[in-house]
């Protein structure tokens, strides 16, 4: 090793608390770019090895009304497409508890312990062995349903108890909230009950009305299809498309889009975090590289010497940076999985996103290196050894009133360097920025999430548990005469793929004559037309779909050609709107799946909730006025998620601002061994530091609440394109959690500079500092 | 009446592997009022016996006593009290608070002192004026003159009265103009407030502004310059 290398190298080992600082930033910054690129890759990895490991069934058959068990089996057996197949009666129903209502799905089975297709997970307790037992997707605990409860769940119009025997995961139930019909925002309160198959068929009627089936290698779906026709088929799901699959995809392209979204931000930030530090480092050792010059040794030699620097402090930040990627990526996608189900990480061997991080670390801090040396080796030897680093204090006059002088020493000291200042209140406001925005987006999206719920201009909702002739509406069925309501709108729903040439997309097709009368809807392009079809934002953006194009339906074994007249703004999933004739291919027309109910006013909405929970045909209620608690609940886990960001994301407001504090700190070695000297008293020093960076606080989260705005508008972009479009507001809490919750992170990174004065040696200091 | 005795002090320093022995039993008595200088050569530990007497250094063996005060038994906290009040430094490079003007510099020692807002404006206007700065109190030190820097540094050790002021090379980075002001100030100021003023210095034109000249040879304290 050359002697200017050693040299440069024993002077870092010298300083440990700026090497440390040093290594911290780019450790932080390193890490988020980890994160960003490596969370998406372990959510996606870890759902499809759960997927893989569980066997899901690669398509799902759902029929009108039950069919004959034996005769479907025997369709099955003999195709050579199908490796295996399970068939099920499922049906709805209503558990109660505490005056609460909660949609049930009952599953009913042969055998829960079936290994060789949807394999149940237990996660608590045992399969059932009898017809009163059941076994539970969990995430309903707290609601009561857990292991040795007794359930009393009410199905057509009857009580059937069960005792949960066991809790249990299902790669069909990832996500519990994604069941139903995307069109609404349901809470992710759903009770999903796995049970004997003949004590459903006793209740429910004989025969089954749900296939699933794993294709054998190379099978081919269409001709399981084909076995299976003349059956009154309503939905045909493939796993690709099975809301299990479409939430994790869904998962998957939000991080993919938004991780690298806010990496990029923090690459820009720790570069220019990393670049003031390694700038002020190198500026300080100019003396010494004029000595080097004097010496005859030529540019590329100390540039070398401090390249090896950089290397060092590369090495140092990016160990800590990875790892510290490792446990973000952990923490988030742990997070980002809870909201949905518990599922085991699995970290792929993927080193594209290290790569990526260890690049973004070396490029920031070679660049921050050579600059400074660069500027300085241009000078002549003379001129390198006179340089100095501008140390000039910039002194403010201010009036000082009553103030004590280390009051105003405090205040003064905020702007001793102006432009020093200003960049740290730029960077650090741009962290703050960056965690503010998720607070922005959480606030902006429920705020229009609870604008959306608005838009819906009924009162209940009441989903069939199996398709109703519309003419047949009455008290058998709904449990009430419909002209004692304001009104009752027939409605029918099915899921299924939207084509458009070659482009499709999983989507929700509502019929409904009357829809105007039951939503607000908010046009982004062409007209409001039902007649034709209009389109959710989301789907146009999944397809490629305008005003103008038609499309094709596929679903329920058959399909439709609608043209599309206007796009809307839709909260949540794909969704074609469009009359219930336009269906008829699909559905017969005089059938509907479920009503939209508008009450006259005064009419109590509760005394209609009974009535149609005791319709043998009944199978959810949905209450919109509770829609709103019921979009907090889904919410909940996401808000959560945001916040751990929020706070992830003002760990690095700290690491930054402490770097840079501690290196403006440690030029005042002697103003700070001249304080002792003078016997100024700790408190009065620690109050000066924490007036100095206080006021360094609340400039950065001053600049951090646009940026908050800045970074939620650009996030909230990305989110449109793989999630669902929301508008950024003005929100007032969070610009007060920014403000409040910020300013304490950074005002946290005085504890590095009072340390630092504390072990201050004021001896050593005078001595090695102010000696003649 | 000696308001600092020193009795057998020793002061050791480890440099690496090396012990370096730099004060070897040295004593001092100097009389309240008294302007004393110790003279030496580099590295014969000047420096560290201010340090020692100012309470900044408490690594050494020997007693030192200022004001009937034993130094050595006072903690961190009681030091830091007793630099507040009856120690005054003057450095070589003035080490003023580039932040505060000189009128504020010349407060903030008197700050934790159990005197009114009133009180300590009036004295640092007071010491400003006996310096000759009056009209500079408002400036920062970085608009300052090197001298008038110093000045603010004398008027800052005095402002407060303390018992004993430590001057470390109080010209050495003045000219010889300056430096005779500097002197002249220190002197009158003892003259007339009755301080006790201990400096040390390489600078030999020094010696006609105080009341005695020590020179620190080998560890200890000698009254005569050679040693024969």
């Amino acid at each position: 090793m050359k002697n200017t290398t050693r040299s440069v190298l024993r002077k870092l080992m010298g300083m440990k608390l700026r090497t440390i600082a040093i290594s911290l930033v780019i450790s932080a910054a390193m890490a988020l770019v980890i994160t960003g690129y490596y969370s998406a890759e372990v959510f996606q990895y870890s759902v499809e090895k759960y997927f893989e490991d569980n066997l899901m069934p690669d398509v799902f058959y759902e029929f009108a009304s039950p069919i004959n068990d034996t005769e479907v089996r025997s369709r099955l057996s003999g195709l050579s497409d199908v490796k295996t197949y399970d068939t099920r009666l499922v049906a709805g129903g209503i558990y109660t508890r505490e005056r609460e209502d909660y949609p049930v799905v009952l599953i009913g089975v042969d055998d829960p312990a079936r290994k060789d297709i949807s394999v149940l997970s237990l996660e608590d307790g045992d399969f059932y062995t009898d017809s009163r037992g059941a076994v539970a997707i969990g995430g309903m605990e707290s609601f009561g349903v857990d292991v040795g409860r007794e359930v009393s769940v009410s199905i057509v119009g009857r009580q059937l108890n069960f005792t949960i025997t066991g809790i249990v995961s299902s790669p069909e139930y990832m996500f519990p909230s994604a069941y139903g019909d995307y069109s609404l925002p349901i809470g992710n309160s759903l009770v999903v009950l796995y049970m004997n198959k003949s004590a459903l068929q006793d209740v429910v009627g004989d025969g089954v009305n749900q296939v699933v089936v794993l294709l054998s290698s190379g099978g081919s779906m269409d001709r399981v299809t084909e076995a299976l026709s003349g059956y009154p088929i309503t939905k045909i799901t493939r796993s690709e498309d099975h809301p299990s699959a479409v939430f994790m995809e869904m998962g998957v392209v939000k991080m993919k889009n938004m991780m690298p979204v806010m990496g990029f931000i923090f690459i820009l930030i720790g570069i220019i975090s990393i670049f003031m530090t390694m700038y002020r480092l190198v500026q300080n050792d100019s003396r010494y590289i004029g000595v080097m010059m004097a010496m005859g040794y030529d540019r590329s030699a100390i540039n070398l010497a401090y390249i090896s620097l950089g290397v060092v402090i590369t090495i140092i930040g990016g160990i800590i940076g990875t790892v510290l990627g490792i446990l973000f990526t952990q923490g988030i996608v742990s997070v980002s999985l809870e909201m949905y189900s518990n599922l085991k990480l699995y970290f792929p061997p993927a080193p594209v996103p290290f790569l990526i991080g260890w690049a973004f670390a070396f490029a920031s801090v070679m660049l921050s290196v050579s600059i400074p040396v660069a500027l300085i080796t241009r000078k002549s030897v003379r001129e390198a050894l006179e340089y100095r680093p501008t140390t000039r204090v910039h002194s403010t006059r201010i009036s000082s009133g009553k103030m004590l002088p280390s009051t105003l020493m405090g205040i003064r000291n905020t702007m001793r360097n102006p432009a020093r200042t200003v960049l740290t209140i730029i960077v650090v406001g741009m962290t703050v920025g960056m965690a503010g925005s998720w607070l922005v987006m959480s606030g902006s999206a429920i705020e229009y999430m609870f604008s959306s719920v608005e838009n819906e201009k009924w009162d209940l909702r009441a989903d069939f548990l199996y398709p109703q002739s519309v003419t047949a509406l009455n008290e058998t069925t709904l449990g009430f005469d419909p002209g004692q309501a304001g009104d009752v709108i027939p409605f029918t729903h099915m899921a299924g793929q939207a084509f458009k040439g070659e482009e499709s997309s999983g989507a929700v097709i509502v019929g409904c004559d009357n829809i105007k009368k039951v939503k607000t809807f908010h046009l982004r392009e062409g007209k409001l037309d039902f007649s034709r079809a209009v389109i959710s934002f989301r789907l146009s953006q999944d397809a490629g779909i305008h005003a103008g194009d038609t499309i094709v339906f596929k679903g329920g074994g058959g399909e439709i050609k609608l043209t599309v007249s206007g796009v809307v703004d839709e909260l949540v999933g794909s969704i074609i709107y469009t009359s219930r004739g336009n269906l008829a291919e699909l559905f017969p027309q005089e059938m509907c799946t479920g009503v939209y109910i508008i009450l006259n006013e005064g009419q109590n909405e509760n005394v209609y909730v009974d009535k149609l929970l005791d319709s043998k045909v009944v199978s959810k209620v949905v209450v919109q006025s509770k829609l709103k608690d019921d979009l907090m609940t889904l919410l909940d886990d996401a808000i959560s998620l945001l916040y751990t960001f929020f706070i992830l994301t003002l760990s690095i407001s700290f690491v930054v601002a402490a770097s840079a504090v501690i290196i403006s700190f440690m030029e005042r070695d002697v103003e700070f061994a001249t304080l002792d000297t003078l016997g100024i008293p700790r408190p009065r020093i620690i109050k000066s530091i924490i007036i100095e960076i206080s006021i360094l606080a609340l400039g950065s989260v001053i600049v951090g609440i646009p940026m908050a705005y800045l970074f939620a508008g650009i996030l909230a972009k990305v989110m449109s394109e793989v999630l669902f479009y929301f508008p950024i507001h003005l929100v007032m809490g969070a610009n007060i959690l920014i403000l409040l919750i910020g300013f304490l992170f950074i005002q946290a990174s005085s504890i590095v500079p009072i340390r630092y004065t504390r072990s201050l040696d004021t001896e050593t200091v005078l001595r090695e500092r102010t000696a003649g | 009446m000696a308001v600092v005795e020193i009795e057998d002090l020793h002061k050791t320093y480890i440099t690496g592997s090396e012990k370096v022995h730099v004060l070897k039993g040295l004593n001092l008595k100097v009389e309240q009022g008294r302007m004393i200088m110790v003279m030496g050569p580099s590295g014969s530990g000047k420096t560290t016996l201010l340090n020692l007497i100012g309470g900044i250094d408490t690594d050494y063996s020997g007693k030192i006593t200022v004001d009937g005060t034993d130094l050595k038994k006072l903690d961190a906290k009681r030091l830091s009290l007793y630099r507040r009040e009856k120690v005054g430094f003057i450095f070589q490079f003035y080490n003023l608070i580039p932040t505060l003007t000189a009128l504020e510099n010349v407060e903030l020692c008197m700050e934790a002192l159990k005197m009114t807002k009133e009180e300590i404006r009036s004295r640092a206007t007071e010491f400003l004026d006996l310096v000759g700065l009056s009209e500079k109190a408002n400036g920062f030190p970085q608009e300052l003159s090197a001298g008038e820097q110093q000045r603010v540094a004398i008027a800052r050790a005095l402002a407060k009265h303390p018992t004993i002021i430590l001057a470390d090379e109080p010209t050495g980075n003045l000219d010889e103009d300056r430096e005779k002001n500097v002197m002249g100030i220190m002197r009158n100021l003892s003259r007339e407030l009755g301080m006790t003023f201990i400096i040390v210095s390489h600078n030999p034109r020094l010696k006609k502004f105080v009341d005695q000249t020590l020179y620190l040879r080998h560890g200890v304290l000698h009254e005569k310059e050679s040693e024969e």
